[in-house]
């Protein structure tokens, strides 16, 4: 069979769009989950291929969490608990059925994870590693101590297993289809069954979930929250979002877990179950797809394996006080495998070769020609509505960054904002944004007033930004950075994503065909599949506008577009910003490259210390006294003659016009 | 119970619960504070310094009780046996792993506690080792509260030691480097200051606070090798409400924890350990940069 077949695309519920090599790969490990354990007659492996399975469950979702959303956290243990107590609890209490107790009790951890997520997320770094360092021992204390409901270090006992067709899991006889050598199946193997194939599900829908417009919008969240503010998405909802699916996932595998044995006692859940998770997600390869899989299967292995090592005669008798603390070898190879595989196991195993063909990627779209900036909106429909601030003040401390500024920047223009250094352009561009509140005035578009917003929301209204240090999403590739600009115009749902619908898949399909389009609108759709950050400056400019225009903004704000772009690329820059214009985009661009600015711009404003110091066309603000005294110094400082209009002039780095 | 009967119940408790405290808060804070040195400089910790604390404790065991050794001589052993661990915590765990997807340098320095933790327990087994304090072991009475004579040093050589530490940081010319490094590591590299040397020396400072928190901690509770774990994280939690980069803010947190500790013993034992982190998480809801942290605006 050739590659071509391996690389053909289904059309089926699930696996929408998905390559029959990953369709084989599902269908030969269902297959594997089913056939091995009825080969291996034994309890005891059984019991950790129960292990792995449920501890995977909950990786997948740390992994989600800690390698694609970007958050560390160290509460997953306590997760894990809840899910376990809440489970048991309903069970032995209840006599609800363990079905039932296994689904409420991964719910119930989601509650609390988002419960715990809501006000703590906006804490970073170290403090939302304390937090969840927090919840840990909290979770850990409460089971320990609130013994009238958890029993405690003496633990819950007797939790009922899943009924099996009727039969208590655990009571079932073992049985022999095929005679005394042949097959065995018994409790162990059925249960077994049921938590590695729930694994599986849970391994299919993540993939699912991450290979579409949700992993991408939380691997952006990851990489530039400002950014996917200012594209529209809601990035604090997103975390939450995030936090709440690990949860539910770490609560899932914490039920299987009590019902595996009958068994819960509080001493299981010390902090060092949630740096056991973190660990099996960090080993096995963070943002890697098997990674969590992978690390679950050895790090449940290996210190079993540590345990049995002093059985064996060939271990000297000297050496076996030790073996019995194995962990001191877990610590030890903790260590080792950071630092001789940064990106993990999954990471090592992708470099073998001949691995990366097995699951071909989506080839990019074709390229159709584009002559034009095709607007979904369309320049008729529209609201033809101007951005207006009005009176704008924005103070940090003492300082005043902007002092009663306004602006009104009139639909379908160029407007160009000048100003030296510490003028206050970025400062009004951020207050414009919503990336800040304004500490007095209004900012309106139209008749709706923007100033309580948050960036999400301004873009909603179809006002969004590039950024003077540039905000891409940097491991991204070009595509599927403009792919997140259209992230408000897609409407799939969670629930499409999670079992990959057609609508959904086809809806993808469609923005994927519209961000080329656009990518060669702009003249990069030869770089669609390179990676964001190995881009030169100027075309990460070019793509920060792209993923703007995805967004088919009313206004665009350039905040300094022309940085870091060599010379010989100016005009192809002031070109594309025309041609935006032409397609109805109403722009304001911040600059301190004046040919640029003055070439391109309908209008221009200057400030200066905060304040307005001259508007109008660029001629007359060319030629305006006070905007050639901030630029310049005044006349008698120097006895420097004053620019005059059309006069060929260089402009160096910090906007002084030098001849 | 009657909100009068409360009061009183806790009027009562309070002097004796602000003694202990204060004693065990100042222990609290000496760790932290090393949390604070080693995260202005490399934006890492070390999570092992709980362990650290619980090696010094129990080498302090050792010399004092199995060797008999003068208290003094303890010290400087332990001082110099923090030292060496401090270094090679720092380039096994933490130089290697710095720049992995932050959390590389968590998951190593707990992979340190778990050897230490494990190698305690091979070395002086799992029993619970008494120390006994220097000063003997007679609690003062004053009023009806009774405090011991080594709460007494702990309080006094904690304070000591971090107004030693402050000192060295802002007056001498090492701990302006040090400072500098922590300010902006590039530029302080460009002026000719050995920013992995200052590293180092960043986690030399850290583990001699956890080993001297340990030698100081050991008489007022039992040193063993499980001792470590919880003692470390609390400090972590003083650290982050104070403001990791802020040592005052750090050592005022340490004290109040400890006496919330203590209060909330009183009330509920079984509470004891989850009041730290309650307060905790309650604190960050409210102000997520912890209390002493100026809030910055993003700049873009």
């Amino acid at each position: 069979m050739t590659s071509s077949f391996w690389a053909r695309r289904l059309s089926a519920p699930i696996f929408h769009h998905v390559s029959v090599a990953g369709v084989a790969l599902t269908a030969a490990s269902l297959v594997a989950l089913l056939v091995v354990p009825l080969l291996l007659d034994n309890a005891y492996y059984m019991r950790i291929a129960q292990q792995i399975a449920f501890y995977t469950i909950a990786a997948i979702g740390l992994n989600i969490l800690v390698g694609y959303q970007g958050q560390v956290s160290l509460g997953h243990g306590g997760l894990f608990a809840v899910g376990a107590y809440t489970s048991a609890l309903l069970a032995t209490r209840f006599e609800v059925p363990v079905w039932v107790c296994i689904v409420v009790g991964a719910a119930f951890a989601g509650l609390i994870g988002a419960l715990v997520a809501l006000p703590t997320l906006r804490a970073k770094g170290p403090y939302l590693a304390m937090v969840t360092i927090a919840f840990s021992v909290i979770v850990y204390v409460v089971a320990q101590n609130w013994t009238d409901l958890t029993r405690g270090p003496e633990g819950i006992k007797n939790i009922p297993g899943i009924s099996w067709f009727g039969t208590e899991i655990r009571q079932l006889r073992t049985y022999r289809p095929f005679g005394d050598d042949g097959l065995t199946f018994g409790g162990s193997v059925a249960y077994f069954w049921i938590v590695g194939v729930a694994a599986l599900l849970v391994q299919l829908f993540a993939g699912n979930l991450l290979a579409g417009r949700w992993g991408r919008t939380i691997n952006a969240v990851r990489q530039s929250e400002i950014a996917s503010e200012t594209i529209g998405v809601s990035v604090y909802r997103w975390k939450v979002g995030a936090f709440a699916l690990s949860a539910v996932l770490a609560g899932l595998s914490g039920a299987f877990f009590a019902h595996q044995d009958g068994y819960i006692v509080s001493d299981t859940f010390t902090f060092n179950k949630s740096v056991e998770l973190l660990v099996f997600v960090i080993l096995g390869g963070a943002r890697s797809l098997f990674g969590p899989l992978i690390g679950a299967t050895v790090l449940v292995i290996l210190p079993e394996y540590l345990k049995t090592l002093a059985s064996y005669e060939w271990v000297p008798v000297a050496l076996k006080p030790i073996i019995e603390h194995y962990l001191l070898f877990y610590g030890a190879l903790l260590i080792l495998f950071l630092i001789t595989m940064p990106d993990g196991m999954a990471g090592a195993l992708k470099r073998l070769p001949g691995l990366a063909r097995l699951l071909p990627p989506v080839p990019p779209p074709a390229l159709r020609p584009v002559a034009a900036l095709a607007r979904a909106r369309g320049s008729n429909g529209m609201t033809r509505a101007e951005l207006v601030a009005d009176d704008v003040k924005m103070y940090f401390g003492g300082l005043k960054a902007v002092d009663g500024v306004s602006l009104t920047i009139d639909p379908g223009r160029i407007h160009g904002l000048i100003g030296p250094n510490g003028s206050g352009k970025s400062t009004i561009v951020n207050c414009l944004t919503g990336v800040y509140r304004p500490t007095g005035g209004t900012v309106r578009l139209g008749d709706v007033a923007m100033n309580a917003l948050p960036p999400h929301s301004i873009a909603a209204l179809g006002v969004t930004r590039t950024f003077q240090n540039i905000q891409l999403f940097r491991d991204l590739s070009v595509l599927d950075n403009v792919m997140m600009g259209y992230h408000l115009r897609m409407k799939s749902g969670f629930l499409g994503m999670l079992f990959r619908t057609r609508a959904t898949v086809e809806e993808e399909e469609r923005f994927r065909q519209e961000a080329m389009d656009l990518l060669s609108f702009l003249g990069l759709a030869s770089l669609a599949d390179t990676e964001a950050q190995s881009l030169p400056y100027g075309l990460q400019r070019l793509v920060e506008i792209a993923r703007a225009l995805a967004l088919d903004p009313h206004v665009l704000i350039l905040d300094e577009p022309a940085a870091g772009v060599p010379a010989g690329e100016i005009a192809t820059l002031s070109d594309v910003i025309r041609r935006i214009r032409d397609a109805g985009v109403t722009i304001l661009v911040i600059e301190h490259h004046m040919d640029l600015v003055m070439g391109i711009s309908d209008h221009v404003t200057a400030l200066d210390y905060g304040r307005k110091i001259a508007e109008g066309t660029p001629e007359e603000v060319q030629a305006n006294e006070r905007v050639i005294v901030a630029y310049l110094g005044p006349k008698d400082m120097f006895a420097l003659p004053a620019t005059e209009p059309g006069v060929e002039s260089t402009p160096t780095s910090n906007g002084v016009v030098a001849r | 119970m009657d909100p009068a009967e409360i009061v009183s119940t806790f009027l009562r408790i309070l002097p004796q619960a602000i003694v202990s405290g204060v004693a065990l808060g100042s222990v609290y804070a000496l760790i932290a504070q090393g949390y604070y040195v080693t995260f202005t400089t490399t934006e890492t910790v070390n999570f092992a310094q709980g362990e650290f604390l619980m090696v010094g404790a129990l080498t302090s065991y050792t010399l004092l009780v199995l060797s008999g050794l003068n208290f003094l001589v303890a010290l400087v052993v332990v001082v110099v046996l923090m030292a060496v661990m401090g270094v090679v915590v720092e380039r096994v765990a933490i130089r290697p792993l710095r720049q992995l997807l932050s959390v590389g340098w968590i998951l190593s320095t707990v992979g340190v506690s778990v050897i230490l933790r494990q190698f305690a327990e091979i070395y002086w087994g799992r029993e619970q080792r008494r120390v006994p304090s220097i000063f003997g072991d007679t609690p003062i009475f004053i009023g009806g509260t009774g405090i011991f004579p080594q709460e007494v040093f702990v309080i006094v050589a904690s304070l000591l030691t971090m107004a030693a530490l402050l000192f060295f940081l802002k007056r001498s010319t090492f701990g302006k480097a040090l400072q500098a490094v922590a300010f902006n590591p590039a530029a302080a590299g460009l002026m000719g200051i050995n920013v992995r040397q200052m590293v180092v020396v960043a986690y030399i400072i850290s583990s001699i606070l956890a080993g001297i928190a340990g030698m100081l901690v050991a008489p007022i509770i039992f040193a063993h090798a499980e001792m470590g774990a919880l003692l470390g994280l609390k400090a972590f939690a003083a650290a982050i409400i104070g403001g990791i980069e802020n040592p005052i803010g750090i050592l005022l947190v340490g004290i109040g924890l400890g006496i919330a500790e203590f209060v909330a013993a009183a009330i509920n034992a079984s509470f004891r350990d989850a009041a730290t982190f309650l307060i905790l998480i309650l604190l960050l809801a409210w102000r997520p940069q912890g209390l002493f942290q100026r809030v910055t605006a993003e700049k873009v």
